[in-house]
């Protein structure tokens, strides 16, 4: 606990020199703005908590994506990664402590597209906050698990950023992030429950449902499953890679 | 004949620029994925109002925001050069610095275009719009007019970036959003909020767009005003863009921070 504590602390105070972050909060107020104009002209204010929770989510994924990809990175051009592997603390929980405090800055993705709908005449109201609360957890831990997966595909590229670029919006298409699953054609359905982004979007839309807040059983334990499967996975592939750049001597080469 | 040349080189320095990030591989299969996903993820908008007409706009408008992409986010491409340490020797040669700045662009437009070309059977197959044959060279050509019109602001850009080149990415990025949301691009400039639309109408590809829409939706608009319009936009933008580059060359060299901030 003291080790995540203190990798929290350390890597929250890094962030503030980071140049990705305000470029990630571009997205979420883009995509709102985007979202809250064409609900206009099809007048169909009855769909504001997709233009409210979507944009969120492509904030979360264009940050999981992004810093996956800078996290190693950023260690090895600050020739750290050697030390971190070689210090008795566990890699893989530094990483997951690192990746998911930056994960938390797209919460402010979520208060953008609030905002934005405000702006547009079209406020949303939390008909259920405890719901918004476990869906937005469940949220950031699944994109933390996700982005760990990520890390460990791009430490095995050699131009990690022409696949970060590549990924991004396949993933929000399929992944449902701005529209339910069952506007996708079916036989990418199946698919796109694969992904955490189109369980997310069930979960914390329901907590802007004006009835009972339906399916939020099923969303969270295929999120909790998605995320058990996505860390498992990404933590065992991390270890590999890190283990086999020791053994021939690669760590700190990009 | 020497700015042409310059031009030219400048040119292919950006082309090279390109295939030191691409291979022609990875350019069709990351680059070309990744914005045709772009142009679907928007257009299911559409299917989320079930509004067949608005998913026709939404096709369109991202499909031509396609080709402003790379064009503005070449920007980024001049800003290279104060950061690899080229700027002081493309200052000191006796050849126009800005054409050797600007022309970098040459090949982010080129790139713009190709990339929404490429993307427009794809896409208009997949959403069923049909194009009439017969209005292709028109279209293709006002495509390319709204792209150069988007390398006037894309100059701008660069030779404000270059002063703060930390900002690159996201000084692009914020160009390409605003132009996503006030250029008519998902929705119509009449309505788009006002404020939005009246940065809409200083900005590239607004009026190259409605002459776009206006010939897919055979309705009798008189294009000349527009592609007037168009042009005189991305020129003011470039021009504009002329004493930046000449401040940023005499700033740096008086100050010795040609090479760094």
């Amino acid at each position: 606990m003291a080790l995540l504590l203190g990798v929290m602390r350390h890597e929250a105070g890094l962030m503030r020199r980071e140049e990705f972050l305000p470029l990630v909060l571009l997205y979420p107020l883009a995509i709102a703005i985007v979202m809250q104009m064409v609900i206009g002209v099809g007048q169909r204010p009855d769909l504001g908590s997709f233009a409210v929770v979507g944009p969120w989510l492509v904030g979360v994924w264009q940050l999981a994506n992004l810093v996956a990809g800078e996290t190693l990175n950023k260690e090895r051009h600050a020739a750290t990664l050697e030390p971190l592997v070689a210090a008795p603390a566990s890699t893989i929980i530094v990483l997951t402590a690192k990746v998911g405090t930056v994960s938390l800055v797209s919460l402010l993705g979520l208060l953008e597209a609030v905002a934005v709908a405000a702006a547009f005449g079209r406020p949303v109201t939390v008909h259920h906050p405890l719901v918004l609360l476990w869906g937005g957890v469940l949220t950031l831990v699944a994109a933390t698990a996700t982005s760990l997966v990520l890390v460990a595909l791009y430490v095995a590229s050699r131009s990690a950023r022409t696949y970060q670029n590549s990924i991004s919006y396949p993933v929000l298409v399929l992944g449902g992030a701005i529209v339910p699953v069952s506007v996708l054609p079916e036989w990418v359905q199946p698919l796109s429950r694969l992904i955490f982004l189109s369980w997310a979007n069930d979960l914390v839309r329901a907590s802007f449902s004006p009835g009972p807040a339906g399916g939020v059983v099923l969303a969270s334990l295929a999120l909790i499953a998605l995320t058990l499967a996505g860390g498992g996975l990404g933590g065992w592939l991390v270890h590999r890679a890190l283990r086999r750049a020791r053994v021939d001597g690669s760590l700190a080469l990009a | 004949m020497n700015t042409l040349r310059v031009l030219r080189v400048a040119a292919h320095v950006g082309y090279v620029d390109k295939t030191s990030i691409y291979t022609p591989w990875t350019w069709i299969a990351g680059w070309m994925t990744r914005v045709i996903a772009q142009v679907v993820f928007f257009s299911l908008l559409g299917a989320l109002i079930e509004d067949p007409a608005v998913t026709r706009f939404l096709v369109i408008g991202n499909l031509v925001m396609l080709a402003m992409m790379p064009t503005v986010m070449g920007a980024v491409v001049i800003t290279w050069d104060r950061m690899k340490g080229v700027l002081p020797h493309i200052v000191a040669a006796p050849a126009s610095s800005t054409a050797a700045l600007a022309g970098r662009l040459t090949s982010s437009v080129v790139e713009g275009v190709v990339t929404a070309l490429l993307a427009a059977p794809v896409i208009l197959l997949l959403f069923d719009v049909p194009v009439r044959f017969v209005d292709v060279p028109a279209l293709v050509g006002l495509l390319v007019l709204s792209a150069v019109s988007a390398a006037g602001l894309a100059s701008l850009l660069g030779a404000v970036l270059l002063l703060r080149t930390r900002w690159r990415n996201l000084g692009s990025n914020l160009a390409v959003f605003a132009m996503m949301v006030c250029c008519g691009v998902n929705v119509p400039p009449e309505a788009t909020p006002d404020a939005l639309a009246t940065v809409g109408q200083i900005l590239p590809m607004t009026h190259g767009l409605i002459a776009i829409r206006s010939i897919m939706d055979s309705t009798a608009t008189a294009l000349g005003p527009l592609i007037v319009r168009e042009l005189l936009t991305g020129g003011a933008w470039f021009v504009a863009s002329l004493p930046m580059f000449a401040y940023l060359i005499h700033h740096g060299r008086a100050t010795g921070t040609l090479d760094k901030e």
